[in-house]
């Protein structure tokens, strides 16, 4: 049986940052409770393979259908003019100009990211991901290796020219 | 190709943020907050097999405590008689 404690250790944080990358900024952490309730299940249940892939990118998989169950409260489609981050989210951060700092990077991330198309948008955010691999995304989105790394690189070259002419270098 | 992504990873970084402590904490309790049953086809046996088992059960006590039910329907046909009766005169 497999440490439940470590492996929220290991996933809480990128499962809810993931969800952040997304523009879920309300919800996030029931939203990746909500992932956390679903991969005990399926691990009770035996629906997790180890020989068909990590459980990293199992429960990434997940989450991915969670925020495709969700979209219409993503703050990607939502967000306007008057976006306001501290209506949004309770930040654990002391220091409040690193803070202040992140949000505005993220707030900019979600307004820019809007003008990729859903696959791109999908496959950058996996990817942004520390320990993601372009295999493991391949596997949980069911495409070709290849498929993704285009994907990527369109995403990546439209984004960083949206950002750049913010002033964050990409 | 994979270093050519290393400033999405790098641009990942500058975007996270630590999720609260409360919050790692309610995750950790996800086991205890999740029914482990469900209806999946791995288990609907067992859900069939309860439903037949609750029903012999069932019979086995009706059929093996006649006094107590006989007590009931001796009751409720003394109850008839008498408003029988009442009625009646």
């Amino acid at each position: 049986m497999l440490d439940w404690n470590e492996i929220v250790e290991r996933l809480g944080p990128r499962l809810y940052n993931y969800f952040i990358r997304r523009g879920f900024l309300k919800d996030t952490d029931d939203l990746t409770q909500d992932v956390f309730s679903r991969l005990y299940q399926k691990i009770t249940d035996g629906a997790f393979d180890k020989a068909k892939g990590s459980l990293d990118a199992f429960a990434f998989g997940i989450a991915r259908f969670v925020a495709l169950e969700n979209h219409q409260n993503s703050q990607i489609y939502l967000m306007d003019d008057d976006f306001n981050w501290d209506d949004i989210v309770d930040s654990p951060e002391s220091n409040l100009e690193s803070s202040y700092q992140r949000h505005q990077t993220i707030e900019l991330f979600l307004k820019e990211i809007k003008n990729l198309n859903p696959v791109q948008q999908e496959v950058l955010t996996l990817y942004m991901d520390d320990e993601l691999k372009l295999e493991d995304i391949a596997l949980l989105m069911k495409l070709p290796v290849g498929t993704v790394k285009s994907h990527l690189f369109r995403a990546k070259e439209k984004l960083k020219n949206l950002l750049e002419t913010k002033g964050i270098s990409l | 190709m994979n270093d050519d992504f290393k400033s999405l990873k790098q641009l990942g970084k500058k975007l996270d943020q630590p999720p609260t402590p409360q919050m790692m904490m309610e995750w950790a309790r996800t086991p205890f907050k999740v029914s482990t049953f469900s209806m999946k086809k791995n288990n609907w046996w067992s859900l069939a097999a309860a439903l037949i088992a609750g029903i012999l059960i069932g019979k086995f006590l009706l059929q093996s405590s006649p006094d107590f039910f006989s007590m009931v329907a001796k009751n409720q046909v003394e109850d008839e008689t008498f408003e029988y009766v009442y009625t009646n005169n």
